[in-house]
């Protein structure tokens, strides 16, 4: 396209734009020039391009209105899903409605629960611990009423030996190991109670209840008191509110009790678990 | 009411270069759609905007050739290397791009030859030369060789569309926006 003259007749041929006898010199020219020729291909190769062009922004623009209209047809396809629909005549409105986001109530009630959860979670140990030092607390006011029980002056017979060995791996925190001494001794309501009441400061108290459980009625105060104090201590550790609170019940009656202090104690305990 | 068949991609690019837009349905569904699988994860503004790009640059050239058993195929192939190009360009592409291996993508047509894709990628360079050529050009320029050559219009017409004095105007303008094309393309390496 370097000679003006060349590219104006390309253009009109190509257009169109020459009549028949104007052409047909063209086409003969163009069969013989090589200047023409390569005119004409530059100007093909040109024309090509611009035809590509148009028809690729022509292709664009027909493939953004498919879309535009396949994204108003999904937001129609939406709208319509999410639209609720009138099923049955509204009810009559009982007062103010407050609308509240069903998300928002199921956020509340898992964020509760959890809480309830880690309380729990939290509790358990802590309760145990304050249970263990209200017992250990307590357990000299045992040990001392246990003592006066002892034969007078401490006999040096096996028996009161072994009472004495009992009395002080109770003291020592070792009940279970007093066990095997109570079986040296002669059976009777002593032994068993001193029995109960090392089985309710081991690590099988259930084992205790039926044992120290006939001497809550017993008509003597200090079989009385501390059989309910030992038995409120294990209802306690297990759980069962009722029968703890019965047992505190039995102490409190009696204004003399060693154990008033420590019962009063365990009921704010059983009553609130983060009191004490 | 007339309606691609989508599994002949003769008939398809046929469609296509008949103007006929339900072609581009079958584009939509057979190409675009493995292309967004392919791609993800990728906005799908971004999607679309690649492969119309794609649409606008590659399916004209395609629509030049003979064959189109691999129409499909070529589409696809090209709108991945457009996207691998539009991630190089933001920074999270290789800096230089490896050839890509399609041979493990799982589509159901057919996919090109690397003679083909090779091929493909010439034309889409000559492309390329003469699109950042024509862009040179001002708005005006650009579209008196549109209105000349493609549309065909006179040079009577030309001068009262786009304010030029008159139609001679209008024949010396376009030699001199010819010849600018020509030159750069050369520049570039393209002597045509």
């Amino acid at each position: 396209m370097n000679n003006s003259e060349n590219t104006d007749q390309i253009m009109r041929y190509d257009t169109g734009e020459m009549d028949e006898a104007e052409r047909l010199a063209f086409e003969a020219r163009l069969a013989k020039d090589a200047e023409l020729q390569a005119d004409y291909a530059a100007y093909q190769a040109l024309a090509g391009f611009l035809h590509q062009l148009s028809e690729g922004r022509m292709l664009r623009a027909q493939w953004e209105d498919m879309r535009a209209h396949v994204h108003e047809e999904a937001s129609a396809e939406k709208a319509k899903s999410t639209q609720p629909r009138p099923l049955s005549p509204p009810k009559p409105s009982r007062g103010r409605v407050v609308a509240v986001n069903f998300r928002w109530i199921m956020a509340v009630a898992a964020s509760f629960a959890l809480l309830l959860c880690a309380l729990w979670w939290w509790q358990g140990p802590y309760a145990d611990r304050q249970l263990n030092e209200l017992a250990a607390a307590n357990l000299p006011a045992t040990t001392a009423l246990i003592r006066r029980q002892l034969p007078a002056g401490y006999g040096a017979d096996a028996e009161s030996k072994a009472y004495r060995t009992v009395l002080e791996r109770i003291e020592q925190g070792h009940a279970a190991a007093a066990l095997p001494v109570l079986d040296q001794v002669a059976p009777g309501p002593f032994a068993d109670f001193l029995r109960g009441i090392c089985l309710s400061v081991s690590e099988t108290p259930a084992q205790a209840i039926p044992i120290l459980e006939p001497f809550t009625d017993d008509p003597e105060p200090f079989y009385r008191q501390a059989a309910a104090w030992h038995l409120a201590l294990v209802y306690a550790r297990a759980g069962d509110r009722n029968k703890a609170e019965k047992m505190i019940r039995i102490i409190l009656e009696d204004p003399t009790s060693p154990y008033l202090d420590g019962a009063k104690k365990l009921q704010t305990r059983i009553n609130n678990p983060f009191a004490l | 009411m007339y309606k691609t068949d989508c599994d002949d991609q003769e008939a398809v690019a046929a469609d296509l270069r008949a103007n006929r837009s339900e072609a581009l349905k079958c584009l939509m569904r057979k190409v675009f759609e493995p292309f967004c699988r392919y791609c993800r994860p990728i906005d799908m503004a971004d999607a679309e905007d690649i492969f119309s790009g794609v649409l606008e640059r590659i399916v004209p050239l395609l629509l030049k050739g003979d064959s189109f058993r691999n129409f499909y195929g070529l589409v696809y192939c090209s709108a991945i290397n457009a996207w691998r190009r539009w991630n190089q360009q933001r920074g999270k592409g290789p800096k230089t791009l490896p050839p890509e291996d399609f041979s493990r993508i799982v589509v159901d047509f057919e996919l090109p030859t690397m003679e083909m894709l090779e091929e493909q990628q010439a034309r889409e360079s000559l492309f390329a030369a003469q699109q950042e050529c024509f862009n040179q050009l001002t708005k005006q320029q650009q579209d008196l060789m549109l209105l000349r050559i493609v549309e065909k219009r006179s040079r009577e017409d030309i001068a009262q569309t786009l304010g030029y004095a008159n139609a001679n105007v209008v024949g010396v303008t376009l030699n001199q926006v010819l010849r600018r094309m020509r030159q750069c393309l050369i520049q570039k390496g393209y002597d045509l």
